[in-house]
């Protein structure tokens, strides 16, 4: 695959956004970002575990799992190097600070089972990566799951004095916005071909 | 309905053993947002409000003090105020309550209600009136009753 | 095929063990917080070196300094107040509920939320360093009314305490039936502070208390139990002021404590002791002041029913306990009051008194709060 690792890196962050166009890690972007500042917390240690992640898978994958035929070990091989990164990243962010520790709460951990991760590292093996594109593409994606989510974040900030129908308050109105960004995400789809 | 993390962690405190010693939900197996959902409905259904139902509660409170533990009537009521050394923590971790508790008798209907102050605050501020089964449930029907509705 | 499957199945655990380490080296090296030292009421010798990573309520217990704290630690009583000056580390939002604008203003911590991640300069109420934690046999459980119970513990280790009359312990509700974590409730002494191997406490049933349940309903006479104190600042001043002692329920405790003082000490001061209760059924001890009587000849009880019923053959004073006292002839602004009971009894009773003409200096109460 000849495309550059830089137009991957800016795809992976605005044109094949990994949450609103592949709609993968919902699940914590729809409870954090009820605050600004936890979001960027959390967009930053999902960051960092895409990019650490990947550049682990790529070498798993290119010199343990294929030359041994392991191909099907794959899922448990990387949910474990997830699953060790994630607790990394707890005990480094306990360290440095315990207010966003707290706020993240069982959101930090749960990183581990947030679908954007694995299904990075499984399209950048299907696709079949280099190492410098899987990095781009890692770290890309990291932060274009940080962009939708302090995205949202903003959008509910300014919507704290809005007048949302009683039904909808919460993730009824948080779902609809994500899919008003989702469209115009989608309409940059395919302006830079990646895979 | 799905709970959310933050109201079941409400709901572990509220288990037997935990603050108090029975719990704070009685023989409802129920979700705490389901239990407050209908409580909330019923609340509404009566006109009411949870301020309201709490501020009359208060009030009794209030008038029962003067008896320093002995039961004082006020109007068609019988109340009884006792107040025990220590203080307990909210569920939902909002502030600590002293050991106050009013046993509440309607002469007419004889209807009686058994109201903490942690009870009292649980009703203003989180619409929250215990499990059916818990001695210390407030049905606000009954409160409703009490109030002359 | 064997081989195969062994070979990959190495390698995933391999990948495994690898990560271990990985982690083991993480948690050794960024979690580790070192030896950090905790400067106490900035005295060189109170100050203590603990190893980091715990909170700041366990550090101090360890090293035996008893913050006060009913809930072990868990965040939700509120009781662990220290003043942390330095190295606190940020406010966190479970501590902030339990924490008024003054406090908050001068450093006061949820010391079971401060984690000790550096060196800390912190201060704490000098009672606190003659607390201790005791071990004792239960030797004795008196029913004394239909919900109070006396408790009379014997002290294992450490086998003797000092207290002053007036003064309050905690006592450990350990895990049982009923809960699954220890819980701790404070109760005044109620024994003759001469007498220091064994303490006695009375305990009045709390409706769903999780520890007077255990008291009443579990447990048993030569049980080991374990208590912390002694608390408080409540106490007979060494005046010639005639006293008017009030109190209502398990009040009686620490009044019962001070009057074997006067005996003790020869303390021949005027004395009157106004107990509240409903009806003869929530009397008790009422021998045993007597007895008080006549060793002290200055002394009177006044146990006065508010409600009493017909079997009772009441023929002592009736009324609200602040009416009794109300009537009472004494010089008001010239004595003292020790006040013990509900915080609705003593406040009303200090309005009596102040009404009465007794300066504020000279009422003293453990309010129960």
């Amino acid at each position: 695959m000849e495309i550059p690792a830089v137009a991957i890196f800016f795809a992976a962050i605005f044109t094949s956004n990994i949450l609103l166009v592949n709609f993968l890690g919902m699940c914590s972007f729809l409870s954090i970002s009820r605050e600004i500042k936890a979001s960027v917390g959390l967009g930053l240690a999902v960051t960092f575990v895409l990019t650490t992640t990947s550049a682990i898978a790529y070498f798993l994958n290119e010199y343990i799992l294929v030359p041994f035929g392991m191909e099907h070990l794959r899922y448990i091989v990387f949910i474990v190097v997830i699953a060790a990164f994630v607790q990394l990243v707890e005990i480094v962010i306990e360290r440095i600070s315990p207010i966003l520790y707290i706020n993240l709460g069982i959101f930090l951990p749960l990183i581990t089972v947030n679908c954007a991760i694995l299904g990075s590292l499984l399209f950048l093996v299907i696709r079949d990566y280099n190492f410098l594109q899987s990095i781009a593409f890692g770290a890309g994606s990291g932060l274009g799951w940080m962009l939708a989510i302090v995205a949202l974040a903003g959008i509910r900030q300014r919507m704290k004095y809005s007048k949302v129908p009683p039904a909808l308050e919460g993730p009824g109105i948080a779902l609809i916005i994500t899919g008003l960004m989702s469209l115009a995400f989608v309409g940059f789809s395919g302006m830079i071909p990646i895979q | 309905m799905k709970q959310s993390p933050e109201l079941t962690k409400v709901q572990e405190k509220m288990q037997p053993g935990k603050i108090v010693i029975d719990g704070m939900l009685g023989d409802d197996t129920r979700p705490l947002v389901d239990i407050i959902t209908e409580d909330r409905g019923v609340v509404n259904g009566l006109g009411l409000t949870h301020e309201e139902i709490a501020d009359f509660l208060d009030d009794m409170v209030e008038q029962g003090k003067a008896g320093l533990g002995d039961p004082v009537r006020v109007g068609d009521f019988t109340v009884q105020v006792e107040h025990y050394r220590g203080r307990i923590p909210c569920p939902w971790a909002d502030g600590v309550f002293p050991k106050v508790l009013m046993r509440l008798v309607h002469g007419p209907s004889g209807k009686r209600l058994l109201v903490s102050a942690l009870g009292l605050h649980m009703i203003r501020e989180h619409g929250f009136y215990q499990g059916s089964g818990s001695d210390y449930r407030v049905d606000p029907k009954i409160v409703a009753l009490m109030m002359g509705l | 095929m064997v081989q195969v499957l062994a070979l990959h199945v190495g390698i995933v655990v391999a990948i495994g063990a690898l990560l271990a380490v990985l982690l083991e080296l993480a948690d050794r090296f960024i979690a580790n917080y070192g030896e950090c030292r905790i400067v106490i009421n900035e005295s060189e010798d109170k100050s203590i070196t603990v190893d980091g990573g715990g909170n700041l309520l366990g550090a101090l217990v360890d090293r035996k300094i008893f913050i006060p704290s009913a809930c072990g630690g868990r965040g939700s009583c509120g009781l662990c107040k220290v003043k942390v000056h330095e190295g606190g580390g940020p406010l966190l939002p479970t501590e902030t509920p339990y924490l008024s604008k003054e406090e908050l203003k001068n450093n006061v911590r949820l010391s079971c939320q401060v984690k000790v991640r550096n060196d800390l300069r912190i201060e704490i109420p000098p009672e606190l360093f003659s607390i201790r934690e005791f071990r004792g046999k239960v030797s004795r459980i008196l029913d004394r009314t239909y919900d109070m119970k006396e408790l009379t513990i014997d002290l294992l280790e450490p086998d003797s305490i000092e207290f002053k009359p007036g003064q309050y312990v905690q006592l450990t509700a350990p895990e049982y039936a009923k809960s699954d974590q220890p819980v701790y409730r404070a109760y005044s002494l109620a024994s003759d502070s001469t007498h220091r191997n064994y303490v006695q406490l009375l305990i009045r049933r709390v409706p769903d208390g999780i520890c007077t349940t255990w008291v009443f309903d579990y447990l048993k006479q030569g049980q080991e139990v374990s208590i912390n104190g002694p608390y408080g600042d409540f106490f007979l001043r060494p005046t010639d002021r005639e006293i008017i002692f009030i109190a209502g329920g398990s009040g009686l405790a620490p009044i019962r404590s001070m009057l074997f003082e006067m005996v003790h000490e020869g303390i021949d001061r005027k004395s009157t002791f106004y107990y509240g209760a409903q009806a003869r059924a929530d009397l008790s001890y009422v021998e045993e002041m007597h007895e008080f009587e006549d060793k002290l000849p200055r002394f009177r009880f006044m146990p006065a029913l508010s409600n009493p019923q017909q079997t009772d053959e009441w023929e002592g004073p009736t009324g609200l306990i602040t009416e009794v006292v109300d009537r009472g002839d004494h010089d008001f602004k010239e004595a003292e009051a020790y006040l013990c009971g509900s915080p609705g009894m003593i406040d009303a009773c200090i309005k009596v008194l102040s009404v009465k003409g007794m300066p504020g200096d000279q009422i003293f109460y453990d309010k129960f709060a």
